[in-house]
């Protein structure tokens, strides 16, 4: 096999495996882990494309006589040895290849305490809202025709309508809601005092709470791809132990850093280093699965 | 928590994730290149610049606009521009201006700082890359070719180009294209039989020992046009695999710093606006994030941080990251790397410092 063959066979082989890698990823479910949705349809087009690139290479080693250079010879690239050939596909192929076999598709708590937990809504990629003009002062609404005047006050929605809630009746939430509900003078009324039930991942709070009293339930909010998710935590008092036998156990039980529970519990939001801060008074903590899709976006 | 501690899962996982995200804009970029390389006449470029320098090279600035493209595949794509006789400091200008001086990017700046002042904050950040860009490729017009661009592609230019400064359309003149039938066709093919001519560009007959000078002289009818698109194909996923061992560099060392080094140090150094500047350009050089969604991350940093400093981290990031450092290495000399990573740096943090008399 000439050199120029070689060359273009270990091409094909590289798109080949870049484009399994790709389209596993899409069609598995996998890369809702690693980018946003918006990005998603083009790691599909990319591995379609590869592969037709691939075949395109393979085709034509196939039906190309080794004597007869073609215009897509090489010429603008660097005429490489088979040795550095060969090392420049190996780098082309081993770094992905072992990633794709170690990754877990989510990070760990040193990931996590690594980029710092963020507690305030307000710091979060379109947190800060525009400031909505205070409606205290504001002259009263007129009421829209064949309504009563006190049915234009009740301008509040029902966070139920657009929230699930559970046959127990607790509201179905996430981690972010409540972020974003608590610097918000309009959304925190609708959660506070509520029952809510939300999945995320334990991890101690060490740093504020190192007697245990409190534990944060962290999520990782992406905005682009993993590399850049950031983790977004709730503070949770776990439900209170009366004897110290279930003192003992509560202990035993402590779920391990990052392994996902579930919480049920009152929220409230106080003020807490100068934040209005969302805290869980957590009725059951208990082990859950992790949720269909691990990153919140 | 120590400030650095490594697990190679995490690595893996931020790694992939930027593969994916950068990768499929890579394979775009490399095709058009490809598409380009065979299709483009060859003077086309200095039909559409004006002939005046600092026009041209003010005008290179915004043609982002018109042919959007992010960091990752505008590389491959002036490689192509070049051999094309796009001027060399227009192809520099572009390179660093498109990736934000185009209409994705204000609309996503502006939506992630809304409440942010978003207008002000993205009218500055396109003002001040475009400033940036167009201030290298003014200086850039000063050099000759051969000082800071890669052997490699030297050879590939309009020969004449190679000895002059780095803006001179009269030295753009394509070479000759043996025997093939003339306009775009011959055009088109037009750099093979200058790298066939022992890649010196100087319009030379092709070598006779050439494999590729025999095939031009042979093949005297101009290639059919489904046989030029799969050579664009083929010479694009060409680029593209030459490109990619380059991102994938990048990649593990943004991933690195990602998943292995405490961020937290970030914001403690952000307190003084010096250090906030050029620790915001650094982050920015080390995470490597893509110039369409790099403004939801800085809209997000801790609210300690000004807005200078997260204005020279948007400008900065999309011109000189970790990735494009090892991307630019197949353009540029390593020494102009050095010199033009330097430049930046001290050019963006004097003008974001300077900018931090104003308020937003």
């Amino acid at each position: 096999m000439q050199n120029r063959q070689f060359s273009r066979l270990l091409s094909a082989l590289t798109l080949l495996v870049w484009s399994a890698v790709l389209l596993y990823f899409y069609f598995s479910g996998r890369l809702n882990e690693y980018l946003v949705g918006v990005y998603r349809p083009f790691v599909a087009v990319a591995g379609f494309l590869m592969l037709g690139l691939a075949g395109l290479m393979l085709v034509g080693l196939r039906r190309e006589n080794p004597a007869t250079p073609t215009l897509a010879d090489d010429l603008a690239l660097p005429r490489r040895s088979r040795a550095m050939q060969i090392f420049a596909f190996l780098v082309l192929v081993l770094p992905v290849a072992s990633a794709v076999a170690v990754s877990s598709d989510s990070f760990s708590s040193s990931v996590v305490q690594h980029r710092g937990l963020v507690t305030d809504g307000a710091n979060l990629p379109g947190g800060r809202l525009p400031t909505t003009p205070s409606t205290a002062n504001a002259p009263a609404e007129p009421p829209l025709p064949g309504q009563s005047p006190a049915a234009a006050d009740d301008t509040k929605l029902d966070v139920s309508q657009y929230l699930q809630t559970t046959p127990d009746g607790h509201l179905l939430v996430s981690v972010f809601d409540l972020l974003m509900a608590a610097p918000d003078d309009t959304l925190r009324p609708d959660f506070e005092g509520r029952t809510v039930e939300l999945i995320g991942q334990y991890l101690p709070d060490t740093r504020n709470h190192a007697d245990g009293s409190r534990f944060n339930l962290v999520r990782m909010y992406m905005v682009c791809c993993a590399a850049d998710a950031r983790p977004i935590a709730v503070s949770v008092e776990p439900p209170p132990t009366t004897t110290a036998n279930s003192t003992a156990a509560a202990a035993a039980s402590k779920p391990a850093d990052m392994a996902w529970v579930k919480v049920v519990g009152k929220v409230q939001f106080p003020v807490e280093n100068g934040t209005r801060t969302a805290v869980i008074r957590a009725e059951s903590v208990a082990p859950s699965d992790p949720p269909a899709e691990v990153m919140l976006y | 928590m120590s400030w650095f501690s490594f697990h190679l899962q995490d690595f893996a996982f931020a790694f992939l994730s930027v593969l994916f995200e950068s990768v499929p804009f890579l394979l775009l970029g490399a095709l058009i290149s490809g598409l380009i390389e065979i299709f483009v006449p060859a003077r086309l470029m200095t039909r559409l610049l004006p002939k005046n320098p600092v026009a041209a090279v003010a005008l290179s600035g915004l043609l982002g606009a018109i042919f959007p493209m992010c960091e990752c595949g505008v590389v491959p794509v002036i490689r192509r521009l070049m051999q094309k006789g796009l001027p060399v400091s227009c192809a520099i200008t572009y390179l660093l201006a498109a990736p934000v001086l185009n209409p994705i990017v204000a609309v996503s700046t502006y939506a992630a700082f809304r409440g942010q002042n978003p207008a002000e904050m993205t009218l500055w950040r396109l003002v001040l890359s475009y400033v940036v860009a167009v201030g290298v490729g003014l200086v850039v017009t000063r050099l000759r070719p051969a000082q800071f661009l890669h052997p490699r592609v030297v050879e590939t230019l309009p020969g004449a180009a190679t000895r002059r400064t780095a803006f001179r359309f009269s030295a753009l003149t394509p070479a000759p294209a043996p025997a093939l039938a003339g306009g775009a066709a011959a055009e088109a093919v037009a750099p093979f039989s200058r790298e066939a001519a022992g890649g010196k560009g100087d319009g030379a007959a092709p070598a006779a020992d050439d494999p590729l000078a025999a095939v031009l002289e042979s093949d005297l009818a101009p290639p059919s046009f489904g046989r030029r698109l799969l050579t664009a194909l083929q010479r694009g996923a060409e680029d593209f695999l030459d490109v990619a061992i380059f991102v994938i560099l990048g990649a593990a060392l943004a991933s690195v710093f990602n998943t292995a080094v405490d961020q937290r140090i970030i914001e403690l150094l952000a307190q003084n606006p010096w250090a906030a500047v050029g620790t915001l350009m650094l982050m920015a050089f080390f995470v490597a994030v893509c110039s369409t969604s790099d403004a939801f991350i800085a809209a997000s940093l801790h609210v300690s941080i000004p807005w200078y400093a997260r204005l020279a981290f948007l400008t900065f990031g999309p011109m000189f990251d970790v990735k494009l450092m090892f991307l630019y290495s197949l353009v540029f000399r390593r020494r102009f790397i050095v010199w033009l990573a330097l430049g930046l740096f001290v050019a963006i943090g004097l003008i974001c410092v300077r900018l931090s008399v104003l308020s937003l």
